[in-house]
């Protein structure tokens, strides 16, 4: 069970979380400009990256707040935790085969 | 008003005054007692918006307490919960607080709202309550990491709950949990805690 | 029956208490201390169980946790647990044992014709023999199944209580040997908080079962019993023996399996306390102190009872107390195995010799044995054991230098006991668990920690491959000490503290040895007996080469094939020499062959602890509305919403719930019904932006919403599929109540936070729950405004308080929020007071309505007075795949604003003439009820057996007897329904018989609204 460390509320037990995908894809923001396969890109698409993936955590039976986590999906070790809206921090390159 | 007569607490069902007593037995690890009806408001906003903070503090009697702290001033406990979310619990009806609380914030934006009738309140004591709490949320209860004062939510095993430390004794009394579950969940969270106890012997108190 | 095999003292047993067991209904004694396996060694029983596959007779292997062979059923009737360890065992007065894998009986056995037809069952048999026809692989399952005899599962609930907690600290020892006390009192030293996990009943690990050993200048158990005294006394060290830590997550986070109960008598256990606990630990440091699994030497006929690790017989007699034999062979290929030898001779037990794969034994325990004037043959392999249900002899022959090859047929030995020793294995497997990296030690030839993966992590002691005493110690010393440091606590004074110090024979470690993982015999391999790898698999070295010949390269193919380190067992014995033996069949350096993954549990964990508490009533939260207490009492059918009881209907005397309903149906349409709607719903919308924000989660406009006015949205997930509906009231300027269906209150709110605060978060808006703050009732029906004139000072008539309107006031003195909303379809109010008034006020309805027969109803004349009025409702109607267009509700979505899901309605396929739209049905026989879910088909499709696919026409999603139209009324959706108004549709049931209807238009009921605007 991952131990994350909420920025507002410190590190809690997994259970607390819901698991929110990708960080970091916008809206679009003229929705009915974009063509099917742009929509649908941006409505189902994910990285799923083998490595450091950033990905949207909300503490649900804490503070309710989201935010943004950095998170090794080989080793499951957290990098970074930051807040809505804030850039992702630097974070060395990892890669794996 | 209304009659207070009229009002059922969430867990009216239990009939727990039929084996309520005035004090845990020291043999009893574990004492829980349901606490009256709680008045609270739900307060929202940005502490970066000063003024309105400034507003709601000045009214409140209290600086608005941090993250993770309940703040204490005549009256009334003020619990932050979230970067800009606390609760006030007073005596009494919310009402009138609710209604200055407005009047004082003005224009800023804050939402004010009264949310006690959906909660209910549990009070766990005694030498065991830690272990006992243990049993059903992954927060650390240990001193050196949940202190006097100190607000947490957290789970109940299945329940969202709200966790404050109010008072913490190394004699035989132990700690004393304030426990807040939503009022649907009250009867399930209540029913939780007894069978858990199980093990520490428990008082019901009145 | 007497102890036949106890010896006259020594051990850690108490022989002033005698307890009396069963083991296959045969009554047996031992002393407290000793655990089953000892217990029937001491009656002189090796022969305890039939093996998985070829039901050989099989004896006591081990001594603790890594038995293979001796699994055990335990316990009668509800609780009777198959599956557990002998060895691990703690023997109570009354304990009653089975052996599994048997039948009819041990001694007699149907299943052991499998061993002489061996040859017919090599690796893969199963997967080469059952493959074809498919279709018949459940049939040959159940055969396999009942045949391999895994032990039963109890019939019965479960009569005990199991419990479960989480813990916090600073630092997990893993082991109460001699580096697991070490590392645990160097950190408690420190102030750090320390949980030291101990699997067995007693610290000291392999302490318990050695001789003439001192650590700081005491007798070794002294030393152990004063760690425990000064742990003990540490307020912040929690000591958990009979607890096995099984499984390591991620995060620092491991699993302990605490056995409470299970060592004492039923009658003597405290009803208050659980049986097991399971610990779910959370902690900043780990030590792995688990100590080290000795390997057997792989030889012919390796299995028999009576054939045993060198390491386990030095237990038995010295721990407990036990001579596992009268006249032993004890084959070693190291230093340590004489350790054995020196035990067995000094209980008595004659060595008939000591067969030593060395050419030039040395040692300090192969000095003491030859001082000790033992028979020692050096060069020498047992190449075949003779016996049957115990071992009753071997072979002894002299290797070549290789050590491929025996020389001869080899010298006939008697024997009734054979002890081996192969080398040791470090318990590495919650490390590498833990993702943490082994690396091969040539020296020792095992398997030892490398990198760690995860800094937080230290092995000390045999765990780490250190296995004279000394080294142990200060490793174990070291790591505590670190692991301290790094959760934050330093050692206190200013002179660093001393690790222990070890002296005596035996805390040398087990070299010099000469490693052989395969011990040839004088016949080839495979032919004439079997060289067990795996015991509890049944997995021979002859089956490794075959799977290799068959082309399977990778040892984790090499493992599923033949199934050597699977199941319960994890190759505690055999995965060194399996991999061994593959890398020698394939001439690679064993390193590069690798391990197979570790897989958790360490040792089988039985499922009620993981159940805990969380069964029965408290199995999952059980939400109850205000008014619960009234509904219980009279007369409510509950139906579960979610995690809600609501009333599904009040059953009066004598009624069925058709008839409860009928008559609630009626007394809403005629006159006054009275439904608890608490349940739904209620979010708070308070901000500048509320209305920016209503009109991007609704797909329907919100700008012009009054106050005091309320309105009807529809919310879309961003697929454009409908996700939720309700009525949002506009309660000030910037001041709105949303709400929400009941089973979606929480995602719906989810749903809110997420957008506001991840992808608006410039609009001000808050959103708070206020669901149970409110009790809500729905008075419905003609007479609603009549009997809420009796309680309200309010102006309820319609030019007042129109349909759509929202009110506060005062209701019986209390304050109030009335809604002027329907989901029946009748002129209806929602009244909603602070929820600790709810059942004063239903009460009070209650008793003033009897004018008017108020009548109390649950969801189902709710479902059924909306389905007459064509309401959808999100879950029944719609699935997630579902739009606003197909429930023909495109009038709800904005043409000029953008919302969630817009864009997704406008991708061609939703307009598609054919999606499923809703429609109503009505039967051709008025008194039919479709079920809900019945497809419906086009043509009536042939019987008895239709070509498949049937082509489907829709579903029936809701379905009733409306006593109101005095007909049945369905909903469904239809593929291109809308246009095949008067079409006639089949529902073929599940009963053979076939429902005739027709499409008709979804509102039923009163379609312009004049009742719900009265």
């Amino acid at each position: 069970m991952l131990l994350i460390d909420c920025p507002y509320c410190g590190p809690r037990a997994e259970v607390e979380f819901s698991y929110g995908n990708e960080a970091h894809i916008a809206r679009p923001l003229q929705p009915e400009a974009l063509d099917d396969d742009d929509w649908a890109d941006y409505l189902f698409m994910k990285t799923n990256r083998k490595g450091v993936m950033l990905e949207r955590w909300v503490h649900s039976h804490g503070c309710r707040r989201w935010f943004n986590v950095a998170r090794d999906t080989v080793t499951y070790e957290i990098l970074a935790v930051y807040p809505m809206g804030a850039k992702p921090p630097k974070l060395p390159e990892r890669s794996y085969l | 008003m209304p009659e207070e007569t009229l009002r059922l607490s969430a867990l009216a069902s239990l009939g727990l005054a039929a084996h309520a007593v005035a004090a845990r037995a020291p043999e009893q690890g574990i004492a829980l007692r349901e606490l009256p009806l709680p008045a609270l408001l739900n307060l929202r906003l940005d502490p970066k918006e000063t003024a309105a903070a400034k507003a709601a503090a000045r009214t409140l009697g209290l600086l608005l307490p941090d993250l993770g702290q309940a703040g204490l001033a005549k009256e009334l406990v003020a619990y932050r919960l979230g970067p800009d979310e606390w609760w006030i619990k007073m005596e009494g009806p919310a009402a009138a607080l609710e209604t200055k609380l407005r009047a004082a914030l003005g224009d800023s934006h804050a939402a004010v709202t009264e949310i006690g009738e959906g909660w209910a309140q549990i009070e766990v004591s005694g030498p065991q309550a830690r272990s006992l709490l243990a049993k059903g949320c992954p927060l650390d209860f240990h001193p050196r990491a949940f202190a006097i004062g100190e607000v947490k939510q957290s789970l109940l095993s299945k329940a969202d709950a709200v966790y404050r430390l109010i008072s913490d004794d190394d004699d035989a009394s132990g700690a004393l949990f304030e426990i807040t579950i939503r009022r649907s969940f009250a009867d399930y969270a209540w029913r939780w805690l007894a069978d858990a106890a199980g093990e520490y012997g428990l008082a019901v108190l009145s | 029956m007497a102890q036949r095999f106890r010896l006259s003292d020594g051990g850690l047993i108490d022989r002033k208490t005698t307890l009396s067991f069963t083991f296959e209904g045969r009554r047996y004694r031992g002393h407290p201390g000793d655990s089953l396996a000892s217990a029937l060694l001491a009656n002189g029983v090796h022969f305890v169980a039939r093996s998985f596959k070829y039901h050989r007779p099989r004896g006591i292997f081990a001594a603790g946790a890594e038995e293979p062979n001796a699994l055990v059923q335990l316990g009668e009737d509800a609780r009777t647990e198959p599956n557990l360890r002998a060895t691990q065992i703690e023997l109570y007065d009354g304990l009653a044992a089975n052996p599994q894998h048997c039948w009819p009986s041990l001694d007699f056995d149907v299943g052991g014709v499998n061993d002489r037809l061996a040859r017919f069952f090599p690796a893969g048999f199963y997967y080469k023999t059952f493959m074809w026809p498919a279709s018949m692989w459940m049939k040959y399952e159940a055969v396999i199944r009942q045949a391999a005899g895994l032990g039963k599962a109890p019939s019965e609930a479960d009569p005990d209580s199991y419990d479960k907690t989480f813990a916090h600290a600073d630092l997990l020892v893993v082991g109460g040997g001699p580096a697991g006390l070490a590392a645990a009192l160097a950190a408690a030293r420190s102030g750090a908080r320390v949980v030291l996990a101990e699997q067995d009943a007693r610290l000291g690990g392999w302490l318990l079962s050695a001789a003439g050993v001192e650590i700081d200048g005491q007798p070794a158990l002294e030393w152990v019993a004063a760690a425990e005294a000064e742990l003990q006394s540490l307020p912040e060290v929690t000591l958990l023996k009979r607890t096995q830590c099984f499984g390591v997550y991620d995060h620092n986070f491991f699993a302990l399996n605490e056995r409470v109960s299970d060592h004492l008598p039923l009658a003597a256990r405290d009803p208050r306390l659980p049986r097991q606990r399971l610990w779910k630990l959370r902690v900043k440091q780990a030590v792995f102190a688990t100590g080290a699994i000795e390997r057997p030497l792989v030889f012919r006929d390796n299995d028999r009872p009576g054939i045993m690790l060198a390491s386990a017989a030095e237990t038995y007699v010295r721990r407990y107390g036990v001579k596992p034999g009268t006249k032993a062979v004890v084959f070693t290929n190291n230093d340590g195995g004489y350790g054995a030898a020196l035990a067995l001779h000094r209980a008595g037990t004659k060595v008939a010799a000591v067969v030593d794969l060395r050419e030039a034994p040395e040692g300090p325990l192969t000095a003491a044995a030859q001082a000790a004037g033992l028979d020692i043959f050096a060069g020498h392999a047992v190449i075949g054991t003779d016996g049957g249900k115990r071992i009753a002899g071997c072979r002894i022959a002299p290797l070549d230098e290789s050590g491929k090859r025996a020389f001869g047929g080899g010298t006939p030995l008697d024997c009734d006991l054979l002890v081996s020793s192969g080398g040791w294995s470090p318990t590495v497997h919650l490390f590498a668990q833990a993702k943490g990296k082994l690396v091969w030690d040539e020296a020792q030839a095992c398997f030892v920690p490398g990198d760690p993966g995860r800094p937080e992590q230290r092995s000390a002691g045999a765990a780490n491959g250190a296995f004279d005493l000394t080294t142990g110690l200060e490793q174990g010393h070291a790591a505590g000490l670190a692991a301290a440091a790094a959760a934050g606590f330093k050692s206190k004074g200013r002179r660093k503290p001393a690790p222990p110090k070890a002296a005596g024979d035996g805390t040398m470690g087990f070299l010099p040895a000469r490693f052989l993982y395969l011990v040839p015999s004088d016949r080839p391999l495979g032919q004439g007996g079997k060289h067990f790898v795996d015991l509890q698999n049944d997995v021979a070295a002859s089956d490794l080469q075959l799977a290799l010949r068959e082309g399977y390269g990778s040892i984790e193919h090499v493992k599923r094939y033949t199934t050597t380190g699977m199941g319960t067992d994890q190759g505690k014995t055999g995965n060194v020499n399996a991999i061994g033996i593959v890398a020698e069949q394939l001439g690679r350096p064993l390193p590069e062959v690798g391990v197979t993954t570790f897989r958790l549990p360490y040792t089988p964990v039985t499922f009620g602890i993981f159940a805990g508490r969380d069964v029965d009533d408290l199995l999952d939260p059980v939400r109850t509305t205000p008014m619960q207490t009234w509904h219980k009492s009279n007369g409510a059918v509950f139906e579960d919403v979610g995690q809600w009881k609501r009333p599904w209907y009040f059953r009066r005397p004598g009624e069925d719930m058709a008839a409860a309903v009928q008559r609630e149906c009626k007394a809403v349409r005629d006159s006054l019904g009275l439904l608890d709607a608490s349940t739904l719903g209620k979010i708070d919308i308070q901000g500048p932006d509320a209305a920016v924000f209503l009109n991007r989660v609704y797909s329907n406009a919100w700008s012009k919403l009054a106050v005091g006015k309320c309105r009807y949205g529809l919310m879309l997930g961003e697929d454009g599929m409908v996700m939720d509906d309700g009525v949002t009231a506009r309660l000030g300027e910037w001041h709105y109540l949303m709400s929400t269906t009941t089973g979606n209150a929480a995602a719906v709110l989810a749903h809110l936070e997420e957008w506001l605060q991840t992808e608006w978060p410039e609009l001000k808006v808050y959103l708070t729950s206020v669901t149970e703050q409110w009790a809500t009732l729905q008075l419905a029906g003609p007479n609603a405004c009549k009997l809420l004139s009796r309680f309200t000072d309010l102006d309820l008539s319609p030019e007042a308080f129109g349909f759509m309107e929202v009110k506060t006031a005062e209701v019986m003195g209390v304050p109030a929020r009335i809604f002027r909303i329907s989901f029946t379809g009748e002129l209806s109010y929602e009244i909603n007071v602070p929820a600790s008034y709810g059942q004063a006020v239903w009460e009070a309805f209650m008793r003033e309505g009897e004018t008017y027969g108020i009548t109390p109803f649950g969801t189902e004349t709710m479902h059924v007075l909306r389905a007459e009025k064509g309401f959808i409702i999100v879950g029944q109607e719609t699935d997630g795949s579902v739009t606003p267009l197909d429930l023909g509700l495109e009038g709800l979505c904005s043409k000029t604003k953008d919302f969630i899901g817009k864009r997704s309605l406008a991708r061609p396929d939703m307009a598609l003439p054919d999606r499923k739209q809703l429609v109503g049905l009505e039967t051709e026989d008025p008194s039919e009820v479709l079920p809900e879910g019945a497809q419906l088909t086009e043509s009536v499709p042939e019987t008895p057996t239709p070509a498949s696919p049937v082509p489907i026409a829709g579903h029936v999603t809701s379905s009733y007897m409306s006593p109101n139209l005095g007909r049945s009324l369905a909903l469904a959706l239809v593929k291109g329904g809308r246009e095949k108004l008067g079409q006639r549709l089949y529902a073929p049931l599940a009963d053979g018989r076939t429902l005739a209807c027709k499409i008709v238009s979804p509102v039923f009921y009163d379609p312009e609204g004049e009742k719900m605007r009265a």
